[in-house]
This record gives C-alpha cells, structure tokens and sequence, in this order.
C-alpha cells in the first residue's frame, strides 16, 4: 500500500533543512572569476539613461556572450547585454547610434575588471522592450510573440 | 539295380539338389540398402519472425551410401507456437539425392527443430532454427531546429522520439502496413506529429554500420514530409556497443544530441525522472521527480518544477497512462505538475528505462511546449537513502539550448552517508562549470573547490546544493535509480546506479543531467587506454547564421570514435552545423562514416578526482577538431574530462568570452565494445578512407 504523504515527506523535509543548513554554512572554496552574470537579483536594479554610442549584434572579444549597446551616460560609457535574442529576431529593440536610450538591470564586475550591464528592459522613443525576465533569463522572439498573442506585457 | 531303379534313383537326386539349391536360394538373398539422410543445408539458423529462412533446409538421401533418387523427403515442423511453414511438406530426391525446401519463420520467437525424414531412413536430419524478434531501437534527441524559422528569423527548440523495427540482417522490419517504426517531433511552435505519432516507412529507411568503428548512418522515411528533407530524416549513429549508440541528426533541417537503444518492454512501476524544454510561453522549463504507475494505469508522484526561472518544488504528480505501449513500445500518458498538464508519449527501452517526450503542440496557433527526457526505474519497492550515491560521484548537467546556456561537471566525495539515513554531505570535490563563457575551474589539480549537501529520501527523492562551483550556492533536485540501472547506457548491465539532476537555479530553467558513481582513478591515466564512442551536444556565440539581422542559431552537435593511448586522443567524427560556426556563413554536415573530421588532443595525467585537462586552446596538445570544411587548421578548444569509470567519461567544453571561440559543451566519451560490434545484426557500412585498405 502506498504510504501516505505526510508520511512520506516528514523526514524528506528534514533532509532539505539539514541541506539548506550544509548550504548555509559552506563557504565557496575556489575563487571566481568575478560576479556570476547569470544570477540576477531584482532587488539591485538600477536604471540608466543615456545616449547608444554602438550597437553590436554579435559581443567584441572580452565581452559577455550575445548583443550589446555601448551607452554613454553621466558617468561614463557602459557596457548592456542585451543577450542573444535583445537585438535580433523578430520584435526585437530597435536602436541606432545616437539614440537616447533608458536601460533597466544590474552592473555586474567582470574577472578583467570590465563591467557589464545586464539589461533586463530597454525603452527607446517610449517603447518598452523585455530583453529578461525577473531571473535573468532572456526572453526569445517566439516569447514575445506569444506574449502579443496572449494581450500580456512580459 | 536295373536301369529304372537307377533312373528314380537319378531323379530323386536331381530332386532333392534342385530343392537344396532352392530353398537355399531364398534363405541367402542380398540385404536391403541402407537408407540415410543428413542435413545438408540450413542446419542452424536465426531469422526474423515472419521472414523466410535465407538458407533452404537441404538434405542428402543415399542408399547404401550412394545418392538415392526419386526418395520422398517430408519436412516437418512443429504444429503451432514458434514454428516455420515450408514451402512443401514432401520433396523428391534429385539424381543427386537432394531435396530441399524453404521455409517462413512464424510470428512466435522462438527456437525449435524441423525434423525431414526419407522411407527406409531410420534415423530423421534435424533443423535448429531459431525465429527471432525484430530488433527494435528507441531513439532520441533535442537540440535546435534549422527548419520552421520565417515566423522569427531563427530557429526553434525541437525535440524527437521514436522506435525503429530491424531484422536480424539489419534490414528494416515492415510490419503489416509496411512501416518499420514511429517517432513523435515536436518544436512547440507548429511542426509537430499528430496525436498518433508519425509513421517510418520500411521502404525508404535504412542503418549501416561500420562493425569495426561503430559509426553508421540511419534513415527514416517518415510520413511527415514537414520534417527533415521532405520527410526523409538522416542521422549518424556511432554506437558503443550493440544495444547503445550515440547520435546525431545530420540531414540541416536541425541539429541535435541523443542517443539509440536496444528496446524491450519496461516492467517496473516506479520511476524517476526528468523533463527539459519549452513551456508553453516558450520559456525554459524542467521538471523532475518521482511516479509509481497503480492499478488502472494511474500516475501519482511528487516533481519539481522550474519554469522560467520560477522554482516549485514538492508538488503533487498525477495522472493516468492514456494508452499502453504497441508494437513499436509507444505509449501515451498525461500527467499534472503544479497545474500543468502534459500530454506524453513514452517509448520503452528496457525494463527500467523509458523516453518521455511532451507532444502539447499547441492546437491550430501552435503556441504548444515541447520537452524530452527520461524516466529510470526505481524498483518494486523504492527503498532509498544517502547511499543511493556512492562513496565518491561524478555529475554532468546542461541547460537546455533554449535557456541559459550552460555545462556543469565534476565529482565528489561523499561523506555520512549511511543506511536509513537521507542527509548526507559533499565532503568535497572538483568542479567545472561554464555558463555562457564563464567559466569556473578548481585553482589547481588537486584542489577541492566544490562541497555541498544533499539527502534522499526512502522514495528516492531528494535534493542537492553545490557550492564553490558557481558564487552562488546551486540546488538540484536529485531522484535516486535503482543501483542496476545505467543512466547513459540503460542495457548496460554495469556501471549503474545514481540519479537524475534537474537545476533547481532560477536562472538554469530547463538543466537536467546525472550523477554516477565513481571508481577507483588510475593516475597515470591508463584507465583511459580504450576504444570510445564519444558525443556532445555544443554551444557557442559563433555561428553565423541566419544572417543578422535575424537571430543566428547557438548550437553544433558531433558524434565520433576513437582511443585514447598513453592520454592521447585519436579520433574521427562528423559534426553538424547547421549554423556556421565551423566555416562563417556556411551551413555544413562535416564528414561521413567513410571520410570523417579529425578529433585529437592529449589530456594531462588525472588529478585525484579524476579531472583529466587538455591543454587551453591555442597551445599544444589542444583538444583539436579539424580541419572542417574548407579550413586549413584544425579548431581548438579547452576540453576538460572527469571520469566516472573506464567505461565513461565526461567531457565539458570551457572556452571563456575572453578567448575568441565561445563555445562549451557538455558530452560524453563511452568505451566501446569491440565484441559486441562485430555481433552485430545491421548492414555492414563502408570502411573510413583512413582504415580501407591500401590498393596495390
């Protein structure tokens, strides 16, 4: 007979707090090469503003993978990802040198001391592009789409 | 006397002589021939069930040891069950003394004699035939679709599952509508198989084999024309034993990694698994976990889910298996997870192993998931712990090629773990990672610079945080399989035990991978002195098509064979392209069976942890493809190998955006077996120009 759940998952529960207190406690043994660009904690976003400079459909050498804006602003000239899908395929930003630009996300400090910006939404001329979600994770042209379709904004 | 006494006496005398000589006559007539029969042709034979026997089922009759002619030979089989119909029950003998027939196998596998007897032969010839079952392959593979592209300019996440029916010469098997398998596509985006799967003609489909290197190329023509070209599917399949091949579709319409297994029915009813792809926003998604399949076909179980970068884990798993397996091992079932329902279709490869993908296609907008994976059996009666791992571990996760792209791979040593017990620890290890181009490594050989935490519960489920791998801890679910089953190579009688891993990072939606037990490392590298099929599934921001301002494809797959000796690779391979990363602007499908590309490279000796490191790329000794297409030099990467066991080995690409390729993988190297190749039943392919023999 199967057993109950509660049964089942007393002890497994216990199991995940012993994990999460081995987690909690571990320290990371190895050094890394800088911030993690992969993670994205909402709670840092800050936002920019500033004047497209370049845009690369595909990353120079040293740079994160995917498309970037190279954005002069009051402090100085940054470095968005707008990963592999912000600038290309269908619905994607469209930007040119010299546009004014507003670029939401997170800096992030490279292993060479660069800085990136991971750039989870972009408004230019007042429209609003979704380059991630919440968590980082880019949003593709087949996402968008289906965003359209559905009437909901990402 | 007088003369008539004498003429009586005469008479009676001729009398009595001629009745001697006649009753000695008929007591001293010569004996009668000696009649026999022995098989002369068919002996011993193996076919297909419902074929006919290639080899007629001859006899000789003689009569006293010289031919008989004109002698009825009757054939006779058994009544019923595993049995052959001849072509005549009754032959005459020639003036040689031969007669044969032919004969059908039944449809009842089997072994069994046909007995051919001849008047006067005392003793019958005997016929050991054998009617074997078609041997059917389940196969599957995901990756990135090459077709399908106008609506986005680039290309869709696709996933495939199916099985194939061969005889026992290795050509296809048509069953009675003269198709030879099923298979269900499915990109989520409205190129999908019907709700009934696709069918695989026997006319049209094909697999031949090198039996020395195991590399092949199989066929499907599928009534799908949306698929592949027009219908016609073609991959390389390098198979590592009999039952077990890597491959690789390899026809541009996609490119795409998986693998090809011996199929027979999956008996138990509990299982762990895993899921990776599309949801239905077309976002990453994975889900894994446990299900016991109960009375009726009902599915209960408990999954995680991580959608998008949403993580839901313990949820409820429900669901029924909507259709039982059919000649070709497909099924369907539909099952629930956090509110998501997926309809499924399964395909059996052993007792403890079946394929799962999700065929939710959307309806007419299209707008469905797709999704593939795996499900490994648990047994009759899941009783799990912390030693579902063992002492020391290997793990390889992957994102899927729609999410964050990433490898992860390494080992580790385990430590409190204990019968009954579920918790237990990562006492330490090695790792490496790369996401995207970042790359993380232990500082030196030797270095631990991964620990971490997990536990499994007496279900099998569990969980696992990593640290030191990534700066941010990184928890994976865990389902724990049965110790018999091998996770890479599920008829594989060795090398089992472990679990599933799905990423449970909110960032790495859609990763799933393994983790296995670890042997003992020989540290002068000798372990790695075999034959291997090796594969992977790679991803890049190199590749150069379609043209911006359409979005280019992300992704290369490659299948080759080789040996390492003395920790020096040689090897060959064919790589698909799709993309351009290879020659920039130039979709390629490099090298065949017969002409393949060069792999080689030489690792550094194992550290402790069995971490194997080829030279970064650029300097010499480099994990090296090439030259591809029309390239003068060989590509260079940075290749890094962990060792589970002599029998597999992982491998993980770790270029970094600082160097100019940007590409990681994460695969696989499988020993291979050189006994069980050449017992193979499958059409025999071509000879590599490299290993074909010099004309004189």
């Amino acid at each position: 007979m199967r057993r109950s759940r509660f049964t089942k998952f007393t002890p497994l529960i216990a199991g995940l707090m012993t994990g999460l207190l081995f987690a909690i406690l571990a320290v990371p043994l190895n050094a890394h090469p800088g911030d993690f660009p992969a993670s994205y904690d909402i709670s840092k976003e800050i936002t920019l503003n500033g004047t497209v400079s370049s845009v690369l459909l595909r990353p120079a050498p040293g740079m994160t993978w995917g498309s970037h804006l190279m954005i002069e602003t009051a402090s100085g000239r940054v470095d968005a990802s707008l990963g592999r899908w912000g600038l290309q395929g269908k619905d994607a930003v469209s930007v040119k040198p010299g546009q004014q630009i507003e670029v939401t996300g997170i800096m992030k400090s490279l292993s060479d001391k660069k800085e990136v910006f991971v750039a989870r939404t972009v408004k230019v001329n007042g429209k609003l592009f979704t380059i991630r979600n919440q968590h980082g994770i880019e949003v593709s042209p087949q996402t968008r789409k289906r965003a359209a379709e559905k009437g909901e904004s990402l | 006397m007088n003369r008539k006494t004498y003429g009586i006496l005469g008479l009676a005398l001729v009398s009595l002589a001629f009745g001697f000589l006649t009753g000695c006559s008929s007591s001293s007539a010569p004996p009668p021939p000696t009649i026999a029969i022995t098989a002369t042709g068919g002996a011993t034979q193996t076919q297909t069930i419902t074929e006919a026997f290639p080899t007629a089922l001859g006899v000789n009759v003689t009569s006293n040891g010289s031919p008989a002619t004109g002698v009825t030979v009757t054939f006779a089989p058994p009544s019923s069950g595993a049995t052959c119909t001849p072509s005549a029950t009754t032959a005459t003998t020639d003036s040689s003394g031969n007669a044969s027939i032919t004969c059908t196998a039944s449809s009842t596998p089997g072994a069994y004699s046909v007995t051919a007897t001849a008047t006067g032969a005392t003793t019958p010839a005997s016929f050991s035939l054998t009617n074997a079952p078609p041997s059917v392959f389940t196969f599957y593979v995901s990756g990135l679709e090459a077709i399908n592209e106008a609506a986005f300019g680039g290309p869709n996440y696709y996933a495939l599952a199916g099985a194939v029916a061969f005889d026992v010469s290795g050509n296809t098997f048509p069953d009675a509508n003269g198709n030879c398998g099923e298979q269900d596509y499915n990109d989520g985006d409205g190129i999908t198989s019907p709700t009934t799967g696709d069918t695989i003609a026997a006319t049209g489909s094909s697999m031949t084999v090198n039996m020395t290197t195991g590399t092949g190329t199989l066929v499907l023509a599928t009534n799908n024309t949306n698929l592949g070209v027009a219908g016609i599917e073609t991959f390389t399949v390098q198979f590592v034993n009999a039952s077990h091949a890597l491959i690789t579709q390899f026809d541009g319409s996609a490119t795409s990694s998986g693998s090809m297994d011996l199929q027979s029915a999956t008996t138990d009813s509990n299982f762990a698994f895993t899921i990776s792809g599309t949801d239905l926003n077309y976002a990453p998604v994975g889900y894994g976990g446990i299900f016991s399949v109960g009375t009726g076909g009902a599915l209960t179980g408990t999954a995680d889910q991580n959608d998008n970068g949403t993580v839901t884990p313990d949820n409820a798993l429900a669901g029924s298996v909507t259709a039982q397996a059919d000649a070709y091992g497909r099924g369907t079932a539909s099952i629930t997870i956090n509110g998501v329902t997926l309809s499924l279709v399964y395909y059996n490869v052993t007792a403890e192993a079946m394929r799962l993908i999700d065929v939710d296609a959307g309806g007419a907008s299209g707008a469905g998931s797709a999704a593939i994976g795996s499900a490994y059996g648990q047994g009759a009666t899941p009783a799990f712990d912390s030693t579902a791992l063992g002492t020391a571990d290997v793990f390889g996760v992957q994102g899927n090629s729609w999410g964050v792209l990433y490898a992860e791979t390494g080992s580790l040593v385990t430590s409190g773990a204990a019968t009954g017990i579920a918790p237990a620890t990562f006492s330490s290890g090695e790792g490496d990672g790369n996401w995207e181009g970042y790359v993380s490594t232990p500082t030196a050989p030797s270095t631990p610079n991964v620990s971490g935490s997990y536990t499994i519960a007496s279900n099998g489920y569990g969980g696992a945080t990593i640290n030191g791998l990534a700066p941010v801890a990184l928890p994976y679910g865990l389902y724990a399989t049965l110790s018999s089953v091998n996770l890479m190579d599920p008829n594989n009688t060795s090398g089992g035990g472990g679990a599933l891993a799905l990423d449970l990072y909110p960032s790495f939606s859609g990763g799933t991978g393994v983790i296995v037990p670890q042997g003992t490392i020989a540290s002068d590298g000798s372990d790695l002195n075999n034959s291997y099929g090796f594969g992977a599934q790679e991803f890049n921001d190199v590749s150069t098509l379609p043209v911006a301002p359409d979005y280019v494809g992300w992704e290369f797959d490659y299948v080759g064979q080789g040996t390492f000796a003395t920790l020096a690779l040689t090897g060959t391979g064919v790589i698909s392209d799709p993309f351009g990363y290879f020659v920039s602007g130039t979709a390629g499908l490099y090298g065949t069976p017969t002409t393949p590309i060069p792999f080689a490279g030489t690792a550094a000796a194992p550290d402790a942890a069995g971490r194997y490191a080829f030279p970064a790329a650029g300097t010499a000794g480099n994990f090296a493809v090439g030259p591809v297409g029309t390239n003068t030099t060989a590509n260079a990467f940075t290749v890094v190998m962990y060792e589970a066991s002599p029998a597999l080995v992982f491998s993980i690409d770790e270029d970094e955006t600082a160097t100019p390729t940007y590409s990681l993988w994460l695969g696989t190297f499988q020993e291979q077996s050189a006994s069980s190749l050449k017992a193979m039943h499958v059409k025999h392919g071509a000879v590599p120009k490299a290993q074909a023999k010099r004309k004189h």
